[in-house]
């Protein structure tokens, strides 16, 4: 930051600067220490044995991987979805636009009631699965995918949304007068203005998904081993009065979160630094 | 212009009866051009004048709702942009911002499928044409405007079209780089010998770069010529009033040696039309100058411009930074060479008569 003595537009750095690090202290960074101190109960062993039993181990990669392919199905969707509310009027556009966000209002447990009563091999859809493809989707690590499909959909789509708005059809004009194919137009031309807004949607969407709990319980079935999710170990370990070891676990967690965050950071500035000139 | 005079031009770029509506909006009505191959036109003319319309549909952007557009003899309007052999220079030039210099200028041979050293050998040669040669690992926001104009530019010309049309080219540049790349545009457009259409809202960028210059206005076309008949013989009240630095005046015949030509008429005069002179200077036209008072005088950098007050109207003359200097309140000369006189939708440029046959040199 610049040392300068010149007096801002906006009044009282001092004071507003105050106010917002003690929101986020109060709201953030004390309960996250306190995750640290509360596991610092454990000695280093315990602590490492705690995080690393095979069904805690187990649940990580469940989480992980789930989340991974839910949040990679809807960086396409979403940027179908984001596609089609820019470019195309059709009948019922704003109703569309406006239910992307009902993933952010439902409570995710209702979600999670309604998607497996859906997808149950008995369900209108599961059925359909189960009966011409033999695959179940409800109490499988699909259901897990399905229910954080539905979780991470708005993040993709209010990422790319707004770039997308903005990008300007000049471009595509210039591209299709200099001969380039629709196609080729989108993957060279549209495609890499739309990068660094997919890949933020992607990583808000898997941190989300990897944190989510209530609509995946339901779907999941949680079989040992099979479908449980990291966070189901931790409430596991709290209603059994284990604080300390849920936190453990949640440190983990943490772990996970902070880095997919922080590589969506180094993403974003790498890919910015070419739009902005500052290399 | 007539359908006649189109078939006596060799036309190279051709527009007959063309006509396109955005909902109620007229952007083309009946617009009839012919280019002939190897001519720098700008078509001048207001914002929503239908210019930018023209050249867009030119260049395949914008479908005509009747009419033909013929390029080299043959009629596009079902004809896709990409192959009508045409380079677009966008006014926001429109450069990819994810691809480097040398990218954008290759992108329109790559998709072309031209061979990897072909299209190294034709960058070099373009980057060295726009004076960027060692940028071509820049991108896009790491230039200058002028370069990015450049590098638009260049990427128009790199699959050789036959025909450059340019959207406002010089809009997006401060004023100092404007100067110099128009003259740097008309020279490269000239050495080329590539027909070249570009729109302008700026009349002295079009009479500047312009071999020829095409009049919009309310889509229609006004007139076309070259940028002096333009200027020496408008043909329509909207050219008379639009080029040159105009003023109105109505019962111009209140000037010495002009007659009225009817009622209802009315004179446009230019500064360049009217000298002043202070009292006593050495001058032609002590007999037959009237009496002015100046009103104002204001300073132009190059020259200044004096407002004289003479028979109740206040017009405006030019005066070198060298002549005597004139103060506001002072009597002094004016003589009136000229008036145009639009008359309903004709225009008639009157001489002052006490110059008899003299010729006058505007």
């Amino acid at each position: 930051m610049k040392k300068s003595k010149r007096k801002s537009v906006i009044p009282g750095f001092g004071i507003t600067f105050g106010i917002t690090m003690t929101i986020l202290s109060v709201v953030v960074l004390i309960p996250l220490c306190s995750l640290v101190i509360f596991s610092a109960q454990l000695s280093p062993a315990e602590f490492f044995h705690t995080i690393t039993t095979p069904r805690v181990l187990k649940s990580y990669w469940i989480s992980i991987g789930c989340s991974f392919v839910a949040s990679t199905v809807n960086a396409f969707m979403g940027l179908a979805l984001a596609w089609i509310l820019v470019r195309y009027e059709f009948p019922g556009k704003r109703f569309v636009d406006g239910i992307i966000e009902l993933p952010f209002a439902l409570p995710t447990a209702v979600a999670g009631i309604a998607l497996t009563h859906m997808t149950t091999t008995n369900g209108w859809i599961g059925k359909v699965f189960f009966d011409f493809f033999n695959i179940r989707i409800a109490y499988t690590p699909l259901g897990i995918i399905v229910a954080l499909v539905f979780i991470g959909i708005p993040f993709v789509v209010r990422s790319v949304q707004p770039v997308l708005e903005k990008i300007d059809v000049q471009y595509e004009e210039a591209a299709s007068i200099l001969g380039a194919s629709r196609r080729k137009t989108f993957w060279s031309v549209i495609f890499p203005e739309l990068l660094p807004a997919l890949i933020s949607g992607f990583s808000l969407a898997f941190a989300r998904c990897i944190g989510e709990y209530g609509s995946v319980v339901f779907i999941s079935g949680n079989i040992p081993y099979k479908t449980e999710i990291a966070p189901l170990m931790i409430m596991s370990q709290l209603q059994e009065y284990d604080y300390a070891s849920a936190t453990s676990i949640a440190l983990v967690m943490l772990a996970i979160a902070f880095v997919i965050l922080s590589v969506n950071a180094i993403l974003q500035s790498m890919v910015s630094k070419r739009v902005s000139g500052i290399a | 212009m007539s359908q006649a005079d189109n078939e006596i031009r060799d036309a190279y770029v051709e527009l007959r009866g063309v006509n396109k509506r955005f909902g109620d909006f007229y952007a083309s009505k009946n617009v009839n051009i012919s280019i002939p191959k190897g001519r720098l036109v700008g078509l001048l003319g207001s914002s929503g004048s239908g210019k930018t319309t023209i050249l867009r549909m030119i260049a395949g952007l914008e479908t005509p709702d009747s009419g033909e557009i013929i390029i080299d003899g043959r009629v596009v309007n079902d004809i896709p942009g990409s192959e009508r052999g045409v380079g677009f220079v966008f006014q926001s030039y429109a450069l990819f911002r994810y691809m480097t210099v040398y990218d954008n200028i290759a992108f329109g041979l790559r998709v072309k499928k031209v061979d990897a050293a072909t299209i190294d050998k034709r960058v070099r040669e373009l980057l060295k044409l726009i004076n960027c040669e060692g940028l071509d690992e820049r991108f896009p926001s790491q230039l200058s405007g002028g370069q990015r104009q450049r590098v638009a530019f260049a990427r128009a010309l790199a699959p050789n079209p036959q025909l450059l049309l340019l959207d406002e080219p010089f809009a997006a540049i401060d004023a100092k780089v404007r100067l110099e790349l128009r003259t740097w545009l008309r020279n490269m457009i000239t050495q080329l010998g590539i027909t070249s259409i570009f729109v302008t809202h700026d009349q002295d960028e079009a009479i500047e770069v312009a071999d020829e210059i095409i009049v919009t206005n309310q889509g229609q076309i006004e007139q076309t010529g070259t940028p002096r008949e333009l200027y020496v013989n408008p043909k329509t009240p909207f050219v008379a009033s639009f080029i040159g630095n105009t003023q109105p005046v109505a019962n111009y015949d209140r000037f010495r040696y002009f007659d009225s030509l009817g009622a209802g008429t009315r004179a446009i005069i230019r500064p360049e039309f009217v000298a002043v002179f202070k009292k006593g200077e050495n001058q032609r036209f002590v007999k037959s100058a009237e009496q002015g008072v100046v009103e104002d005088v204001i300073f132009r950098g190059s020259n200044l411009e004096i407002k004289t007050r003479i028979h109740d109207v206040v017009i405006s003359s030019t005066r070198s930074i060298n002549d005597s200097i004139l103060e506001p309140g002072e009597p002094v000369d004016v003589f009136i060479y000229r008036l145009i006189v639009v008359d309903g939708d004709k225009i008639v440029v009157q001489n002052n008569k006490s110059l008899k046959e003299e010729s006058v040199f505007i």
